[in-house]
Order: C-alpha cells, then structure tokens, then sequence
C-alpha cells in the first residue's frame, strides 16, 4: 500500500469516467502523434531520395510534376526532351554530372527506368545477386520488386507501355534478369532499371540501326557527361525524359536553372524548393488536423478535471478520514495529483500505441514505402511532456481544494 | 492520558464554549454525554486533533496540542490517536483488509497483512477481508472502522456517536466489542455520546 497504488486504485474504481478522460485523452495524443510521425517520414523520406540531386531537368510543364516523376516515381513524366539538348547542356561548365533518365514503362505497375549505373550508385546501391544492367536489353531488379514479384536472375519481363498496371505490353522486347540489388530504404527498391539504349530499342529505333545496320557510319560518340555511348544518328533522333544534375559551384544555383529555362524545349525543377512548395500546400492541412488534436486535449483535460471534482465531493468524507488517520495535507494533495496524471498517462499511452499502431499498419499496407509502426521520432518526447503538463494543470485545482479542506468541519457535517 | 484545563473553543461567530477540566488516566474508560449540538464532537475533534485548541491546555498521551504546530498533528494523530466516527466511510476503491493496510501506511507503520488478518479475526470478520466494501452490510462496515482504529495500536480510541442507529441488543455488542478491542491493544477508551443507554458502562462521565 502506497500513494502510487491508492491512486491507481481509484482511477481503476471508477472505470467508465476514467475510461472517457482516457479515450478523449489518447485521441487528442494520436492525432497529434500521428501528424507528426507521417510529416517527418515524409520529411525524411524526400530528403532521402533527393539527396545528391541539385537540379532536375524535363520536359516543359510542371516543375512539381517533373520531381515527383524523377525523383519519386509516382507521378507521370511531362513528356521528353531531345538527346542533343540534354548532352548540350551538360557540357556546361556549371554542371558537375548528370544522369540521364528514360521513363514510361513499366512490369506488374513497378516502372522500368532507363539510366546508368551512376543513378544505382547515387543511392549507393549494391548488388545482392548477379550483375548490374548492360545495353543489351538486360535489367538489375530493385530489392522490393524481386521481392514482391518473386524474380530471379535469368528470368525475363515483358514490359509495358505506361506506368500503370496492365497497360498495352512490349511483348517482342522482354528484358532479362540479370541482378538483383540490396535494399536501401530509397525509392531505387521500387525501380526495374535498364540501360537508356534498352529502352530505346524496346520503343524500336535502336534495335533497326545498331543490330541490323552494321557499317563505317556507326561509330560510336562517347557522351563522357551523361556515362552514354551513342551513334550519330541517336544523338540526332533519340530522347530521354529526364536529367539530374548536380552542380559544379554554388553559382550555378543561380545561373544554371535560368540557362536552362531560356531553352526553348527545357524546364528545371530545383527538389528542395519544389518539396518546401508542397509542404506548404500541405501544411495548411496538417495545422488543421493538429488543432483538432489539440481541441480534443483540452476537452480531455477538462475532463479530467471534471472527473476530480466529481470524484472529490463523492470522497470528501474518505479523504477527511484519511487525515485523520495520519496523512498530511500534502500527502492528500500528491493523491489526487497523482490520479489525474495516472489519467493522462495512461491516456497518452494509448495515444501513443494508437497512433504508432496505425502509422505501422498505413505504411504497411503502402508498397512503396518501407518503414514500420516502430518509427520514433525525437518530437515525441515533447508531445510526452505536453500531456503530462497537461495532466498536472487539470489536477492542481481539485488537489488544491483537497489539500485545503478542512477535515474537523467535514467530518462533523458527516 | 488526557488533561483538559480551561479549554476554550468557538467558531467563528458564535459565543465560545467552556470545557470543564477533565482528567482520563490510562486505560481508564470514560464517556462524554451530552444532547446534540452540545459540543461532544467539537471536543472529541480536539482531542482527537482534528482541529488545534484555541485557548486553555490539552495533554493527550503527554504532549499538549496546544502548542503543537499543525504540521505535526498530522502524525501525531496518525501514532497515537484511532477514531470511529459516526459513520464508517471506508475508501470504496479498496478491499476491506486494504483499508486497514491503508490505515498501517498512513499512520507511518509498516504495512503487516497479517496483522490486518489478526484484528479482523478478533472482531471475528475474518471472512470479509477481501470483499469491496460495497459487498458488506452497515454493521460490518462499523466493525470494519472500528478494526481500522485500532489496527495501529493507538495510545487512545475515540469513538464519535458509536451506537447511535443501534437497537438494544447491538447496542450492547458494539460497547463490548470497544472495550475488549481497547483492552486488547491496551488503549484508553474515550466515547463521544448522547445515547443514555451506554451511560452506565461507564465510570468516568463528562457531561456537557
């Protein structure tokens, strides 16, 4: 028997008035947890996948849509832009390195991504099993995908047209299976990559000129900057989609986005200002949820607090004859302290448990992301020590009458 | 045990009330009777220091509550001191033998079962030790109060109005059952009362 045990004796001996402060009070909890869990994955998960890339380059259209597309995969390309213009422009004194992208395709809704290996090693992916993609209409199978789709070295995918599952297919160009890497925890785990030159053969130009033609006047031309090896006439006709950079100097910050802007087909996406955008159309979302939760701790703090009061004019006698068995004022205060903080911990518990149970169960049930409900973040502790502030200011008042009352008065009224 | 002389005590605007000088020797039983609205509790209050004296001494167990500074009743009551009241209000949330634990920890003795066992077994409700007290009757929630009083050993047992709602015959139990739990424990025995039925159990009277 101690003051620890007396309180959570109390809180337990009035179950469906504890139970109301508790669930009020574990709702308010999740969904401010929840809010902050899934904007900082998402925070996290972005700067992840944008990491190493300053400046994305596209086709002409939105510059959101063009990161979303490039970076994350999840939205469609804005269209393509030519060989030429991409290679002139990496041949610009400003850009460091650049790695060519070629999208549209996709095996059983996971999109196929024609590059080089340059965009593997960006996410420092290694190989699990076999060997990395060559020209040859072979591919290196991200570790979800294989996963999920059970693939194999040696087997063979035939792709489709369009980033949607069952799209129209590109039966007579499978790819074969020649690798498969490492999970990363990036967005690469998602992706089928290729080669540039496999894409462009599977959409029927290449295949025409390089495995039938043959001749003097297929010399290949060495694109050092993008890592291609191209013929005349590819660098001529062929597109890609995309372009990632990464500056040289800061100054290209500046300059280059502009340089790239002023052509006529070309449109640059810088990833940290496009994502703070969409955070900010976001944002006025989230601060609407995390009011809400807000609202829903205060109601449960006021009921909390109704709660005490309720259960102190019930108990008055009860506590009165506990000072006349010996307890101090102050022990009689801490009591009923310690009920209402019992109420908001267990409460915030709960809110906790809720919202980390359905974070985990959301990001499971989400094939492109990979995390589980055991995702922590630092912010918690404060939310932790909200509540419990809380707590303690909905229980001073009634500890404070408790603590005043006056035992010799009570008990002679009883 | 007890010495009361020229204790004085009033509420606030209301004409004070004398106590004539009083004398309990140890383990010498006494009675105060008087009609309601006598000032029986008030003076079991102050004895039992419930509220400090405002005039005049009062030596319980050797020390006077008079001088004695607020802080330190609260002990003092918890060490010396067991009370019945009127009625028994036990703490709800706790099982009967949990409330006589409660009143072990609360008077800053260790918490014994056993012993909790032993004194409900002497006030022969052994068998309600782990009841809610919303499971037990009126009458065994009394003895239950009354085991709770004296479970600490007190130097004195305050009983307030102890058989007020009783018939004849419970009347005379709850009497015997003081004194003989009194004399178990071998404290001084102090009834607050305006029951003239108990009168004759007594040799010390204060009449008020």
């Amino acid at each position: 028997m101690n003051l620890f045990s007396l309180s959570i004796k109390n809180v337990f001996a009035k179950p469906l008035s504890s139970l109301l402060s508790v669930l009020l009070f574990g709702f308010g909890v999740a969904i401010i947890v929840s809010i902050l869990l899934t904007s900082t994955f998402l925070k996290s998960e972005i700067n992840k996948n944008a990491q190493g890339i300053d400046l994305v380059v596209g086709a002409k259209g939105s510059p959101l849509q063009i990161i979303l597309a490039s970076i994350f995969h999840i939205d469609f390309p804005t269209g393509n832009i030519s060989l030429e213009d991409a290679n002139n422009l990496t041949r610009n004194r400003l850009v460091a390195s650049a790695i060519p992208l070629s999208l549209g395709d996709s095996y059983k809704g996971y999109r196929i991504v024609g590059t080089t290996k340059a965009y593997a090693d960006l996410y420092e992916a290694g190989l699990s099993e076999g060997d990395w993609f060559g020209y040859e209409m072979t591919a290196t199978v991200g570790a979800t995908v294989a996963m999920k789709l059970g693939i194999k070295p040696g087997d063979e995918l035939k792709s489709a047209h369009g980033l949607s599952e069952g799209a129209g297919g590109h039966e007579e160009h499978p790819f074969k299976v020649v690798g498969i890497m490492e999970p990363t925890g990036s967005v690469v785990d998602q992706l089928i990559l290729v080669s540039v030159q496999s894409v462009w053969e599977v959409h029927g130009s290449y295949e025409a000129h390089d495995h039938e033609g043959g001749g003097v006047h297929h010399e290949k031309i060495v694109l050092d900057r993008l890592g291609l090896e191209v013929t005349n006439e590819q660098l001529a006709n062929e597109d890609i989609t995309s372009l990632l950079l990464k500056y040289r100097s800061p100054m290209a910050a500046v300059q280059l986005p502009r340089i790239v802007n002023g052509t006529s087909n070309l449109q640059a996406a810088s990833p940290p200002y496009e994502t703070a955008r969409l955070f900010n159309i976001i944002g006025v979302g989230v601060d609407v949820v995390n009011v809400l939760g807000l609202v829903i701790i205060i109601l449960s703090a006021t009921s909390v607090f109704i709660a005490l009061i309720n259960s102190l004019k019930e108990r008055k006698y009860e506590l009165a004859i506990m000072r006349s068995m010996g307890a101090s004022q102050l022990k009689i205060f801490l009591l009923i302290l310690t009920e209402g903080i019992v109420l908001t911990i267990i409460g915030s518990l709960c809110g906790f448990g809720l919202a980390h149970a359905g974070f985990g169960i959301l990001t499971n049930s989400m094939e492109q992301i990979q995390t589980s409900g055991m995702f922590f973040v630092t912010d918690e502790y404060y939310v932790m020590l909200g509540s419990l502030t809380v707590g303690i200011f909905a229980s001073i008042i009634p500890a404070f009458l408790a603590y005043k009352s006056d035992i010799s008065e009570t008990l002679s009224k009883a | 045990m007890l010495q009361i002389k020229g204790l004085k005590h009033s509420y606030d605007g209301n004409p004070p009330i004398d106590y004539p000088d009083w004398d309990v020797k140890k383990g010498n039983h006494a009675i105060i009777i008087g009609n309601s609205g006598c000032g029986k509790t008030t003076l079991l209050h102050l004895i039992g220091g419930l509220m400090p004296p405002k005039e005049g001494t009062l030596v319980v167990a050797g020390e006077n509550l008079a001088e004695k500074p607020k802080s330190k009743l609260d002990r003092f009551r918890g060490e010396n001191i067991g009370i019945i009241f009127q009625k028994p209000h036990l703490v709800k949330a706790l099982s009967v033998k949990e409330n006589l634990m409660l009143s072990q920890y609360l008077g800053q003795k260790k918490t014994d079962s056993k012993r909790a066992e032993e004194v409900l077994d002497s006030l022969g409700i052994a068998d309600l030790a782990s009841r809610k007290i919303h499971q037990i009757s009126q009458g065994q929630a009394q003895r239950v109060s009354i085991a709770r009083a004296v479970i600490n050993s007190p130097a004195l047992l305050l009983a307030d109005e102890p058989t007020a709602s009783l018939d004849d015959e419970n009347c005379q139990k709850v009497i015997d059952l003081l004194k003989s739990q009194a004399e178990e424990t071998g404290a001084t025995l102090i009834v607050a009362t305006h029951d003239h039925r108990v009168k004759s159990e007594f040799k010390n009277q204060l009449t008020l």
